[in-house]
């Protein structure tokens, strides 16, 4: 290893030191902060989710009831849909 | 215990949501990581992608295995933070090289961090990462390469070629 080398390597060597109890406060805050997001995200999803499953079990049995046919006479994966829907809903309600 | 193991154990920790041995990771390999982008992507972007860097962590915590280091692991998730930040300041402002200007030292001497400063400046992003792990963190080439997901024969002809921009311009002082 020739000196301009040791030269080099000697400017770019880090040196070690304590660690920078500031910089870590910040990466604390930070993971709080990321966390606090993610639950109000996945919240949110859960919010979603149970808007779409209402508003499709309202549709799926006011669709039902508003056809000429009686239930039992209405197409069977129709009859089936709302009852899913109107299943998943109150589940959905209590997983929230 | 040997302090690889130990990183482990503490990153198993965190991914199952202890913050308090995130922090003890935090606290272990800032330095280091902090370093490493000071000389990659320059002293005013350094602490931004650290944090970055350490939030990815977190967030993929789960992910680290324990085959390598945990610091090399960190080194490998600072390289791509800097290369999509890189990216997405290239796509805003084109192609000024607002990320790749004026990497500094952490050298005491003004005289030397100058020379550092001017040194890094003059290479490009790919050869001063090189660099900065090669002869400032003290890795070696296979563990850079590895860092930086690279053939090994690349990254030593980046180290060489590297060196060599580095000679000629401490020649031509």
């Amino acid at each position: 290893m020739d000196e301009k080398f040791c030269d080099l390597a000697a400017l770019l060597r880090d040196t070690q030191r304590p660690a920078d109890e500031a910089f870590v406060n910040d990466i604390e805050w930070l993971i709080e902060l990321d966390i606090a997001l993610e639950r109000r995200r996945s919240a949110t999803y859960r919010r979603w989710a149970v808007d779409l499953g209402s508003a499709c079990a309202i549709g799926c049995v006011a669709f039902v009831l508003a056809g000429d046919a009686s239930a039992t006479q209405a197409a069977p994966p129709m009859v089936l849909a709302s009852l899913l829907a109107a299943t998943a809903v109150p589940i959905l309600w209590l997983l929230t | 215990m040997s302090a690889v193991s130990d990183d482990f154990e503490l990153s198993s920790k965190a991914a199952q949501g202890d913050r308090r041995a995130f922090s003890t990771l935090v606290r272990r390999h800032e330095a280091r990581i902090r370093a490493f982008l000071v000389r990659t992507a320059g002293r005013d972007a350094a602490d931004d992608l650290a944090q970055e860097t350490f939030l990815r962590a977190w967030r993929n915590a789960g992910r680290f295995r324990g085959t390598g280091s945990y610091a090399s692991w960190l080194l490998a998730i600072a390289w791509h933070v800097f290369l999509d930040a890189s990216k997405r300041q290239r796509a805003e402002l084109g192609r000024r090289r607002v990320l790749d200007s004026a990497p500094a030292s952490s050298a005491g001497d003004p005289l030397a961090k100058m020379d550092v400063e001017r040194l890094m400046a003059a290479l490009d992003p790919e050869e001063r990462a090189c660099l900065a792990l090669c002869l400032g963190q003290g890795c070696s080439h296979g563990e850079a390469a590895e860092i930086l997901g690279v053939p090994l024969g690349t990254l030593k002809s980046r180290v060489a070629r590297a060196t060599a921009k580095c000679r000629a311009l401490m020649d031509a002082k």
